[in-house]
């Protein structure tokens, strides 16, 4: 049965950091940039202790939210 | 017969209409349901004109050391509740190493909010292995236990201090899955784990820690025993919920296993949450997941002292800048009759007393403002010929600002949503979390509020329904086999109540933790006597808790 | 100050006080990204005091339109 799309997301690998994931998910784009906008995403990680710090069971997302009719 | 409960309305649990007959138990069991039995039984309950049911079934509990000194969970069992789920959030009591006891003590104290006292001293500590834990256990219930193992203390367990650092190696992951192994063949019901909870120095707790291959190991462990995944998500994120829904699917569909998440809330300030979570869910159910939102009937209260600033105050901005005052400072301002009627006018402005009429007062350092508690500031205010804000400052400021404030009903509180999400098919009715926050607000009585509310009140579910979702419906998801119906053969576990009186109590602070330790509880209206496994546990009409310890653990 | 239609900056789109689970009151954020959607997250009430501080606001709604690097740079200098 096909599912509807939904925000796409990761979890980290052992070991992976931020630039990790931009460059692991979001190949084509300036490895800067790439941190920047994934940070955007998931500003959840930069709600909790310890703020910014990659957990094994965290959601990752690697696009913004879908587009709503609000 | 052992007993016999004659002439009751028969809700049998599978939602099918109620009938009138009487239930025989013997040896624990039930041995015969519907019609009139003839003789008599050792021990017979008149039930005319009351609803006789299956015990109800709590999924979400933290009763794991209350238990160890109160086998009958009070007071969860006077409310009707005859099976308990503890170990939820990734904390169970085993397994657990000697040497780690003292960081899980942490850890439970952080959640629970349990004094020290409720550790030291009150009850001996004598296990380490799931199986001795249980053994440990065994002889004091009154109630029925469903133990979840907790993937923070197994990780402590194989990692030690690295299960708050990093992630498992193959070796410590193998491990894992052998230590959960031992739990399931020792009777756990599953393993809980969780993605938001912290210790008591507000760092993650293990379970955290682990990468998706762990969760996924440890996931295939519960798969060769069909057991159930417990989780608990970023409750008010939706996006990121509906990410945990996925991840649950995909983790069931593999592993053949049911999970639940719990909570899930209903808020003002996120209004699509719910239907967006519940879209999801349905897609995923659809495909033969098994993903249970678990909904709790309550809605959330908050509460707040003048010692720390509480965003209650942000929409008041100088009620907000004076809680962030120095303490001596704020007391001073407070003291200021010029800054304090300033204040009122903000609060109550042009003597409108909406913001804080309603709030309650929750707890008072002073013995002679004892008669204050659980009032409406409202209600003071009009004794002493006052208004409710300037009444919550004169108490406040009475008791050396140590006084607590509650306003009830601020989230998940909007009757007509919240009924229509605990009637869904796929709403599994639960999340109270009792035996937690002990010191914050009382986790009890949300199955009698399941029946004023929202079956009496609003008519969301039926009477049979409103049965069936906290008791056969419980069991099947958890797989808690001859529980949950009144059937022959079933365990004798029985709730007899009056359906036009079942409710919960009101909040009141009691004492009762080891050493005199303060918690909030709700006592039960309506109901009459809780069999289990064919023993009175509790009875109105003999005064409330028995001596029975007939409680079993129920996955063995 | 709402965000111009061609700024790509996310932002703060509203501020609301919610009940948490635990019996505090948090605040909860709307950030609405430069591609029009929009998504949720909640702070303590001490992170919250922090992004008031940071953003000189009194109130709530001041925090409207305040891009998410601030909010990101609050908790990232917060010591704790
Ligand atoms: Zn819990």
């Amino acid at each position: 049965m096909e599912l509807s799309r939904a925000r796409s997301f990761t979890t980290a690998r052992p070991g992976e950091e931020w630039a990790d994931i931009a460059r692991r998910t979001l190949a084509d784009q300036d490895p800067g940039q790439a941190v920047e906008a994934l940070q955007s995403w998931n500003l959840h990680l930069f709600l909790r202790q310890p703020r910014g710090r990659i957990l094994g069971c965290d959601v990752i997302f690697t696009e913004p939210p879908l587009t709503d009719a609000g | 017969m052992d007993l016999i409960i004659r002439n009751g309305r028969i809700v049998d649990g599978t939602g099918l209409p109620a009938y009138q007959g009487d239930i025989g138990i013997r040896d624990g069991r039930i041995v015969s349901v519907g019609g009139r039995i003839p003789g008599t039984a050792t021990e017979e309950i008149d039930a005319a004109g009351r609803v006789v049911a299956p015990g109800f079934i709590d999924p979400h509990t933290h009763f794991d050391v209350q238990l160890l000194w109160d086998g009958q969970a009070r007071p969860a069992l006077e409310h009707g509740i005859t099976t308990v789920v503890p170990g939820n959030c990734s904390l169970s009591l085993a397994p657990l190493k000697v040497e780690h006891r003292p960081r899980l003590v942490g850890m439970f104290q952080q959640i629970e909010e349990m004094p020290d006292a409720a550790f030291d001293g009150a009850f001996e500590w004598t296990w380490e292995s799931f199986a001795d834990y249980l053994t440990a256990l065994r002889s004091k219930l009154a109630v029925n236990v469903a133990p979840l193992a907790g993937h923070s203390v197994i990780r402590l367990w194989v990692m030690g201090d690295a299960a708050n650092e990093r992630a498992a190696n193959a070796d410590e992951i193998a491990g894992m899955q052998e230590l959960l192994r031992q739990c399931l063949e020792a009777g756990a019901v599953g393993l809980s784990t969780s993605f938001v909870d912290v210790d008591e120095r507000l760092q993650p707790v293990p379970s955290r820690y682990a990468h998706a291959e762990e969760i996924d190991a440890l996931a295939a462990v519960l798969g060769e025993y069909g057991r159930m995944l417990q989780v608990v998500p970023e409750f008010y994120a939706t996006d990121i919920t509906l990410a945990r829904v996925d991840q649950l699917a995909e983790l069931s569909l593999k592993h053949q296993i049911p999970t639940t998440f719990s909570p899930l809330f209903d808020s003002a300030a996120n209004p699509d949450n719910i239907s967006r979570v519940m879209a999801r869910v349905e897609e995923q159910m659809a495909r033969g997941a098994r993903v249970w939102p678990q909904v709790q009937t309550r809605p959330i209260d908050i509460s707040f002292t003048f010692e720390v600033a509480s965003l209650l105050f942000a929409g008041t901005p100088g009620w907000y800048r004076t809680m962030r005052l120095p303490r001596d400072e704020k007391i001073a301002a407070l003291r200021d009759p010029e800054r304090l009627a300033r204040l009122l006018e903000e609060a109550e402005p042009g003597g409108n007393t909406d913001r804080f009429r309603k709030m309650r007062v929750r707890a008072v350092a002073r013995r002679e403002d004892d008669g204050l508690v659980g009032r409406s500031l409202g209600d003071i205010a009009a004794e002493r010929d006052s208004t409710p804000a300037r009444v919550m400052v004169d108490i406040a400021l009475a008791n050396d600002l140590d006084a607590s404030f509650v306003a009830t009903d601020l989230g998940h509180n909007d009757p007509a949503r919240v009924g229509a999400l605990l009637a869904h098919p796929m709403v599994h009715i639960g999340a109270s979390d009792g035996g937690a926050h002990i010191q914050s607000f009382a986790t009890y009585g949300d199955t009698g509020y399941l029946f004023s509310r929202f079956v009496r009140e609003r008519h969301d579910l039926t009477l049979e329904a409103a049965v069936k979702k906290i008791t056969a419906d419980t069991a099947r998801i958890w797989g808690i086999a001859g529980r949950g119906l009144l059937q022959p053969g079933f365990a004798a576990d029985i709730t007899v109540f009056d359906p036009d009186v079942i409710d919960r109590g009101d909040e009141v602070v009691a004492h009762d933790m080891p050493e005199a330790g303060m918690r909030y509880v709700r006592g039960s209206r309506g109901i009459y006597t809780v069999v289990v496994n064919g023993a009175v546990a509790w009875s109105a009409a003999a005064g409330g808790y028995t001596e029975a310890r007939q409680g079993q653990v129920v996955t063995r | 100050m709402p965000a111009e239609p061609h700024d790509a900056t996310p932002r703060i789109e509203r501020a609301l006080v919610a009940p948490g689970h635990d019996g505090s009151a948090e605040l909860l954020l709307r950030i609405r990204y430069g591609d029009g959607s929009s998504d949720s997250v909640t702070l303590d009430a001490a992170a919250a005091e922090r992004l008031l501080d940071q953003c000189g606001a009194t109130a709530l709604e001041q925090l409207v339109g305040q891009p998410w690097r601030r909010l990101l740079n609050v908790l990232e200098q917060s010591g704790d």
